[in-house]
């Protein structure tokens, strides 16, 4: 079987879940309490696909909503990005808009997808496809996820590596 | 005449002393990064270059400390090991010993029970001995 090593950066503005996704994903739990990241966290997982192992080393970023402080040391080497948007916060989109040309710029157009996150606040959701086409981010794959129920969590990220390993 | 920032690396579970010392270093003119786990700044050191790491020390965690000062002796880029150790207190006694002692692989030992500030400054000193 096949060992392959992907570098995926979690890009997004302030407390929109990635921590809570990634931790979601690697050890299927979430909680309630809210810690804003401090600098980076580095979690890894194995995932296979077909007779692949892919060790997906995902960098969990501190939240940014001032772009110019995100380093790009971080994003340099990444086989992908994970953009996490807060589904009832649509403001949460342009930080998504400015961070991903941002990446782009950095490391080249590369498999990434949009995950919609806090789905299960169904009452507070205020993102249509409208708004994500007046975004500019109409053409990324987008996914709606949960952190806290773990719906499509593990589809989305499942999503990411199969498109890592036909780049 | 070396005008790139210092890259520096913290590293260390106390979140409150992470941001204060990150603060405080990039004011001076540091190239900062923090991580709160010590398998973070493990796994950053072997993708990011820096001049100087600093590192908490936990009575539980002194076998990762000298893997991460292994790691940072194996790597082309020289990069010094400032540990930020703990009052000799019951719990934690046995990592201040060891550092004392010269047992763990790091540069210099800073006793992290300092008010922040003086903490924050002997730190900087540190960083450009």
């Amino acid at each position: 079987m096949a060992l392959v090593q992907k570098k995926v950066c979690m890009l997004g503005a302030t407390a929109v879940g990635k921590t809570s996704l990634v931790r979601r994903f690697v050890e299927s739990v979430f909680s309630e309490k809210y810690q804003a990241t401090i600098g980076v966290k580095i979690d890894r997982k194995l995932v296979e696909v077909g007779d692949t192992t892919v060790s997906l080393l995902l960098w969990d970023l501190q939240g940014e909503d001032e772009i110019e402080r995100v380093r790009l040391s971080y994003l340099r080497g990444a086989s992908g990005f994970i953009y996490v948007a807060d589904g009832t916060r649509p403001e949460t989109l342009d930080t998504v808009r400015t961070l991903r040309a941002v990446a782009e710029a950095t490391v080249g157009d590369v498999p990434s997808l949009l995950f919609l996150n806090k789905s299960d606040l169904a009452e507070g959701w205020a993102l249509d496809e409208s708004a994500i086409a007046a975004s500019g981010l109409g053409e990324l794959p987008t996914i709606r996820t949960s952190a806290r129920t773990g719906d499509q969590v593990e589809v989305g990220f499942q999503r990411l590596v199969q498109q890592l390993l036909v780049s | 005449m070396h005008t790139d920032p210092l890259r520096v690396l913290i590293s260390d579970e106390e979140r409150a002393l992470l941001f204060s010392l990150s603060n405080y270093l990039t004011f001076r003119g540091c190239q900062v990064d923090c991580t709160e786990r010590l398998a973070d700044a493990q796994a950053l050191v072997h993708h990011l270059h820096y001049d100087v790491v600093v590192v908490g020390l936990r009575a539980d965690e002194l076998a990762r400390v000298r893997e991460l000062a292994a790691d940072l002796r194996g790597l082309n880029h020289p990069t010094r090991v400032v540990a930020l150790a703990p009052k000799s207190v019951d719990s934690e006694s046995s990592a201040m010993r060891e550092a004392r002692r010269g047992l763990l692989p790091v540069d210099r030992v800073i006793e992290r029970d300092l008010p922040l500030a003086e903490l924050a400054r002997t730190i900087c000193s540190a960083l450009v001995d």
